[in-house]
């Protein structure tokens, strides 16, 4: 950003905040702390940029609010991408199948694609369904060195697979976004994730399969998205079932 | 000029003309602080009015609420016109990144307070949810916003120019990664952008227009 600092008013010109869609990024929560913090000194007094900020929000949110509604209208397609991602490396040959069974019927075909509709239906029906006594966890951040803690969270897996829900406790601004991070006892990457919309609050809740907590310690870190620094930590002991 | 031989570049003028704008505005607040400390209530009103909107947007993306938001915007001015009827700033000119940084804090302050309250809460009780859920009213905004947005989205043309869209606001993807893949050129990219927000801004002037009609 080609800006230079006079006293704290920000000397940004507009040409540069529109080609660089400083506004844009802003509101997705996309720019770097430091650039972030800069823009907003510039906008507290710049009705120019505040016009283009409430109109931003407004066509994004619009955007967001358009696209939902397009999914939940789409509600077997929804059901179909998630058997796919479910059936995961089965996904290409049904896909053929489904496509050869549009063009070629025959009593095989039809046969498996009963059983495939089958499939759908339950997992649509999973969709749908309450679901009680998730493992749900809230998890506040360690201080200090976390690396060798003993965690002080403990969760025990149920005998099915499932999920857990781990709500982070974070004073972090709402409205930007991160990087997490989970690692097992031997330091080895479970999972990661980049873009995670702290909520109004500033706090994060995800939900994780059971499969990337096999029993033992791990280590779940929250970064800044820009420069990787951890911004907070979460050891946790993960117990087999019983 | 520039600093290099010959005259200054368009770049350069833009940055020169932000600096003299930068300076300008620090100036303003210097004035507005040294006002203040001398008892100008006038010099108050100017202050909030200058920065009033501009706190309300910060808190109403920081909190996600348009009611936090305004208890917060005049917790923040409280805070401000204290300090600068009182002991002021070391260094006037700051007074934006002041009234930042009070707004800022303020939000933090809440927030904390909010999640002790959870954590010593009753055992069984349910916490507080991090996101109310929307109003009636916020439910029907939307809706209005997403119909708008239907809209320009069908009068974009080409059909790549939709892609760039979806994309950039909800894929978030980079922008050079957009352009490499669809072939366009940055200059090309910020004017779809641009179009987009232009129509998008005719559609809910009109559809204002015709709630004031109707009204």
């Amino acid at each position: 950003m080609s800006a230079t600092e006079t006293h704290d008013a920000v000397a940004l010109d507009h040409t540069t905040i529109e080609k660089e869609q400083l506004v844009d990024r802003y509101l997705m929560g996309r720019l770097p702390r430091e650039e972030e913090e800069r823009f907003e000194r510039h906008y507290l007094s710049c009705q120019r940029c505040l016009d283009q900020l409430e109109l931003g929000e407004k066509m994004l949110g619009g955007l967001r609010q358009a696209t939902a509604e397009d999914v939940e209208r789409a509600g077997v397609a929804a059901a179909l991408a998630l058997a796919f991602r479910r059936l995961g490396r089965w996904r290409a040959p049904l896909a053929a199948l489904v496509a050869a069974a549009l063009l070629l019927p025959s009593g095989l075909l039809y046969r498996r694609l009963q059983q495939v509709g089958g499939e759908l239906t339950g997992l649509r029906a999973e969709l749908h369904s309450p679901r009680v006594n998730l493992p749900l966890l809230t998890l506040s951040p360690r201080r200090g060195d976390a690396a060798g803690a003993e965690p002080s969270h403990h969760l025990r897996l149920g005998a099915e697979p499932g999920s857990i829900v781990l709500a982070l406790e974070l004073d972090l601004p709402s409205g930007a976004a991160y990087r997490a991070v989970l690692l097992d006892s031997a330091g080895e990457v479970r999972w990661q994730a980049v873009d995670l919309l702290a909520d109004g609050a500033g706090n994060l809740v995800l939900s994780l399969p059971t499969a990337f907590f096999p029993p033992g310690d791990h280590l779940l870190r929250i970064e800044d998205p820009a420069s990787h620094q951890p911004l907070a930590h979460f050891p946790l002991r993960i117990l087999p079932p019983r | 000029m520039s600093q290099n031989e010959g005259p200054a570049t368009p770049a350069e003028n833009r940055i020169a003309a932000a600096d003299r704008a930068a300076a300008e505005e620090a100036g303003i607040a210097a004035d507005l602080v040294r006002r203040i400390q001398g008892g100008d209530r006038q010099a108050e009103d100017e202050m909030i009015e200058r920065y009033s909107r501009g706190v309300l947007f910060l808190l109403r993306r920081l909190s996600g609420s348009a009611d936090v938001a305004e208890d917060l915007h005049q917790e923040t001015f409280r805070v401000v016109l204290e300090r600068l009827r009182g002991p002021g700033l070391e260094d006037p000119g700051r007074l934006v990144g002041f009234v930042q940084g009070t707004a800022r804090h303020l939000f933090l302050g809440k927030n904390r307070k909010r999640l002790r309250r959870k954590t010593d809460a009753a055992g069984d009780s349910l916490p507080d949810g991090a996101d109310p859920a929307p109003s009636q009213l916020d439910s029907t905004l939307r809706g209005e916003q997403a119909m708008l947005v239907r809209r320009m989205l069908a009068e974009l043309q080409p059909e790549r120019d939709r892609r760039v869209l979806y994309r950039f606001y909800l894929a978030e993807e980079d922008k050079d990664r957009i352009c490499v893949d669809l072939g366009l050129s940055h200059k090309h990219f910020n004017r779809v952008l641009y179009r987009a927000r232009q129509r998008f801004k005719q559609l809910l002037e009109g559809s204002a227009r015709h709630a004031r009609g109707a009204a």
